[in-house]
């Protein structure tokens, strides 16, 4: 072996030592490299992560306070540390929506929906925002999909919840048969709830569906016999309606029940009481309440009495009040009038009443003619003569 | 470090007194290093790309505040003091810093060998951190990229390599640099091999690869899969959207114009100035980059990924996001001309997301029978700015794909792209990359000249008719010395051509057939074939669709080439001469 093959030998040798020194080197350098690296990766995470918490939180508190545009700064920052964090999306999203950004909401929620359409609040978000657009058809199709979305925790309030912002919704937009049909659902689904059962007739009630209104009504003092302000509503509806018997019971009950709990229904004192105190006025007139023929024309020549009062005193305010031209306008059909007065007073004797329906017919009717055209010639009128007019007028519509 | 250095002072000198390099002495070594260098590069760089995203961000947080928002004072006083700290580290001590870091690691592989100093690596690091941290509008890929370059470079030296691989080295180290920035390897290596290298060369490839590989699954190991933003759903394509991706190709394209024009024209402006006023510089562009981000707009302030990532998320009002494009174009153009260290890439995402949530907005709010998300419009517009400002169309393709990880947008994200890029081309003769090169006084080579020009002459620009005479080697020497005395008789041909066996072809000189001829004997003459006596030695079969510089080395030994039909064997489609292939070269 030569010298120079030696020392190629030795060369070689040492450049494999070199080369393995190199790289046990290399791997030492990496090595710590990457537990320096590991080691402020974690601190840095956790800084992050906790700048994330601290600005989410405080972005949560100002959108609950009222503060949308420091709940925007606060959730921005705290999604600018941990961008994945739904909550805080969603929280933003709904601050842009209450600071006026509509634009800016839309897109976000949009996006939202984006990764998932299925989602109910997302939905029900992008319904709100159309109906701030005037966008009705959006807004249905987006409150429908967000009731029948998924939502998280108790899915069915939610849902509930919707469809009764929807039937809301509606309601203002006059669309009464949509929102009656949703209330229907509503009902049909709604657990026995007494409060909801009240919400739902209110519904119902200002969609025009006055019987279903009434049934919920019922159903909530049914199902909670001491709730004063469902048989306040309950009362209410069925004075309108004309059900004087019931209304003044469901009434008397409610001043009775809130007596107990001041503050929860209708005031004594108040409207409740003067309803209540009509009801038993009206079911005192109301021939058609008599249980007998007797009491029946009893209760005729009563109205007859109060009718002709208020006639004769119309006459005397119109003649003192109007001259010329309008003076005749407004006395000429009070004295057709008073013409068929004195052309009934043969018929309208007790005894004639007693014996002839036609009679009956023709005091009462004329009875409702004057407090009718009183009405529209002297104005207003009060007491039983109110009421009266209120049962000529439920007369005239059934 | 050290252990390698004191590897190096010890051993180095023992190998080199044995007169030989080490290269010499194991010819197979470096081979045999190349890829398991590859690895260790791609995982340093991944470690030192992560870290210096952490940098960023903490340096971002502590000088910032966490939350950034109009009307804080520190907007503006924070990147105009950094920016002197910049200008006055940058002139002191970092000297080679100045930049976005690709044409610096492009400089060091075509002027340098490679060699990146560690000064280099380690200023690009803490100064493109705190310009970028402090707000300044840059990014930290092209820095990355430079670091990765930088570590390559000095594990390879450490390692006493040879100059050649010193020099492969260095576009290694910035695949995996960049990768770990972009989190997306397949476009790292495209950027590289389409703007570094400019050429696909198997020899690198697979190092490039590795690297790339082995620093992505380090930067995933601590950030996530996710790139620097989150990637929105990507909803299928209405083919009636294509034309707002046409649109958006045209407005990235105008728009990436316009980036590159404000660039061209405000950095030498910059640089013609006084040396002192160069001190100031990053401080001023500091200050009216602060006061965009006081007066309303500090998501321009940065690298900007959160305000790409609720542009794609849908968060901004169209209004906003035009502004958001037009203020970043302003700050970048501001940051980047002022010699602040970092890069483009980030801000040219940023600009072409912007745009595209516009358009995507745009069409969301005014045509609702379109149902494409915004996010897909960001998405596409970040690759449309890429393709026309970067000039980096392949990667700008495969950037998006790979980042979104969709390969239903490849239709929209080719057509915009390619108007992008055309407009940019054809409005912007010269890259951005290469204008700066020529700003610096540098004349790199132009990766998209070289591109073009890769597609230039073959064996058919320059294939002439067959004017030679053509013999048959299964002649007789008797019959075939006829033949050629007769032929070139009538014919001022230096050359022949002898149609030999299996469809082979013999390009002789006429000196050679005549000393055949002469050195003839009566014997011979009888037995011998024209094609025995040429020997085994045979014209090297050429077609016409060959790159026509291929053909310069055979002209040493053979007086033409024939060019042979690919479908007809043995048949010609016409002879190549050296002279030929000249007057082609020159243009006659």
């Amino acid at each position: 072996m030569t010298t120079i093959e030696t020392e190629v030998k030795t060369s070689k040798r040492q450049l494999v030592i070199h080369d393995g020194l190199a790289f046990l080197a290399l791997l030492a350098v990496t090595g710590v490299l990457f537990a320096v690296t590991l080691f402020l990766f974690k601190s840095f995470s956790a800084h992050r992560a906790q700048i994330a918490l601290d600005s989410g939180e405080a972005g949560r508190v100002a959108l609950a306070q009222g503060r949308p545009a420091e709940a925007i700064a606060d959730l921005r920052t705290a999604l600018s540390y941990a961008p994945n964090e739904r909550s805080y999306q969603l929280l933003l999203a709904q601050a842009l929506g209450e600071d006026g950004r509509g634009e800016e909401a839309t897109n976000y929620f949009l996006n939202l929906w984006e990764q998932q359409p299925g989602d109910g609040f997302i939905n029900l978000q992008l319904a709100r925002l159309a109906r701030q657009r005037n966008q009705m058809a959006d807004a249905v199709n987006d409150y429908r999909a967000s009731i029948f979305g998924s939502w998280t925790g108790d899915g069915v309030v939610h849902r509930r919840d919707v469809r009764l912002e929807l039937a809301d919704y509606l309601i203002e937009q006059k669309e009464f048969g949509p929102a009656r049909t949703e209330l229907m659902i509503a009902v049909s689904n709604a657990p026995p709830i007494p409060e909801l059962s009240l919400a739902l007739g209110e519904r119902l009630l200002r969609a025009g569906d006055e019987a279903d209104a009434l049934k919920q009504y019922e159903k909530a003092f049914a199902e909670k016999p001491d709730y004063a302000l469902a048989y306040e509503r309950a009362g209410r509806l069925a004075y309108r309606m004309g059900d004087y018997g019931n209304a003044r019971a469901w009434l008397e009950k409610a001043l009775r029940e809130s007596a107990g709990a001041p503050g929860d229904a209708a005031e004594p004192q108040g409207d409740t009481a003067t309803l209540l105190k009509n009801s038993e006025r009206l079911l005192a007139l109301d021939p058609a309440r008599a249980a007998t023929r007797p009491d029946r024309v009893t209760r005729i020549l009563n109205d007859r009495a109060i009718a002709r009062k208020r006639l004769d005193a119309c006459v005397k305010q119109a003649g003192s009040a109007n001259t010329g031209t309008q003076a005749f306008d407004s006395l000429g059909p009070l004295a057709a009038l008073a013409a068929r007065w004195t052309a009934a007073s043969a018929d309208s004797s007790r005894d004639a009443l007693m014996r002839n329906d036609a009679s009956l017919d023709l005091v009462r009717g004329l009875t409702d003619d004057t407090e009718d055209l009183t009405a529209q010639v002297c104005g207003a009128p009060t007491g039983d003569d109110a009421l009266l007019l209120l049962l000529a007028h439920r007369a005239t519509h059934y | 470090m050290e252990a390698a250095t004191v590897i190096e002072e010890n051993v180095a000198p023992v190998i080199k007194e044995a007169g030989q390099s080490p290269a010499e002495i194991a010819p197979a070594r470096e081979e045999r290093l190349f890829l398991l260098l590859s690895i260790f590069i791609g995982v340093i760089s991944g470690l030192l790309v992560v870290s210096f995203r952490m940098a960023i961000d903490w340096l971002s947080v502590l000088l910032l505040g966490p939350s950034p928002a109009p009307r804080q004072p520190r907007l503006v006083f924070v990147p105009a003091l950094a920016g002197i700290a910049i200008a006055l580290l940058t002139r002191y001590v970092f000297p080679m810093v100045r930049g976005s870091g690709v044409n610096q690691t492009k400089a060091a592989l075509y002027i340098s060998n490679g060699y990146i100093s560690i000064r280099t690596v380690i200023g690009k690091f803490l100064l493109s951190a705190l310009a970028i941290g402090s707000g300044h509008s840059l990014g930290p890929e092209d820095p990355s990229l430079q670091i990765g370059a930088g570590v390559a470079s000095l594990i390879s030296r450490k390692m006493g390599l040879s100059r050649e691989k010193l020099r492969i080295f260095a576009p290694v180290g910035a695949a995996a640099g960049l990768a770990a920035a972009f989190n997306a390897p397949i476009s790292a290596i495209l950027f590289v091999i389409e703007e570094v290298i400019g050429q696909w060369s198997a020899g690198v490839l697979g190092s490039i690869v590795l690297a790339a590989v082995a620093s992505v699954v380090v930067a995933r190991s601590f950030w996530g899969s996710e790139p620097m933003f989150r990637i929105p759903t990507i909803t299928a394509l209405d083919s009636r959207e294509l034309l707002a991706y046409a649109v958006l190709g045209l407005v990235g394209g105008v728009a990436s114009l316009v980036f590159a024009k404000s660039l061209g024209y405000l950095r030498p402006r910059l640089r013609a100035m006084p040396a002192w006023s160069q001190l100031l510089q990053p401080c001023l562009a500091g200050l009216l980059v602060g006061g965009i981000g006081y007066f309303g707009l500090p998501q321009v302030m940065g690298a900007g990924y959160e305000a790409m990532d609720q542009a794609m998320h849908g968060q901004f009002a169209f209004k906003i996001l035009i502004l958001l494009a037009i203020f970043k174009i302003v700050a970048t153009t501001l940051s980047f001309s002022s010699g602040t260290p970092g890069g483009m890439f980030a801000p040219t995402l940023f600009i072409g997301a912007m745009l595209g949530a516009a358009i995507g907005s745009f069409e969301k709010h005014y045509i609702h029978d379109l149902t494409g998300s915004t996010g897909s419009y960001a998405l596409v517009g970040m690759g449309v700015l890429f393709a026309a400002f970067l000039r980096a169309p392949l990667t700008s393709v495969f950037m998006v794909l790979e980042v979104s990880g969709n390969y239903s947008v490849i239709l929209p994200v080719i057509l915009a792209n390619t108007i992008a890029y055309l407009i940019s081309r054809v409005l912007q003769p010269v890259p951005i990359f290469e204008l700066f090169t020529h700003q610096d006084g540098l004349y790199l080579p132009s990766m998209e000249e070289q591109r073009e020009e890769k597609a230039d002459l073959h064996f058919e620009d320059a294939l002439g008719p067959i004017g030679v005479p053509v013999f048959k080697g299964s002649e007789s020497l008797v019959d075939a010395r006829k033949s050629v005395t007769e032929a070139f008789e009538n014919s001022d041909a230096t050359a022949a051509l002898v149609q030999c066996r299996d469809a082979a072809w013999y390009a002789a000189t006429r000196k050679e057939l005549e000393a055949i001829f002469a050195a003839m004997t009566e014997i011979q003459d009888t037995k011998q074939t024209l094609e025995d006596s040429l020997g085994p030695d045979r014209t090297p079969i050429m077609f016409p669709d060959q790159p026509l510089a291929s053909a310069l080395p055979y002209f040493r030994r053979w007086p033409l080439l024939p060019i042979s039909n690919r479908a007809m064997r043995g048949a010609l489609e016409g002879v190549l001469s050296q002279a030929d292939v000249i007057r082609r070269y020159q243009g006659m």
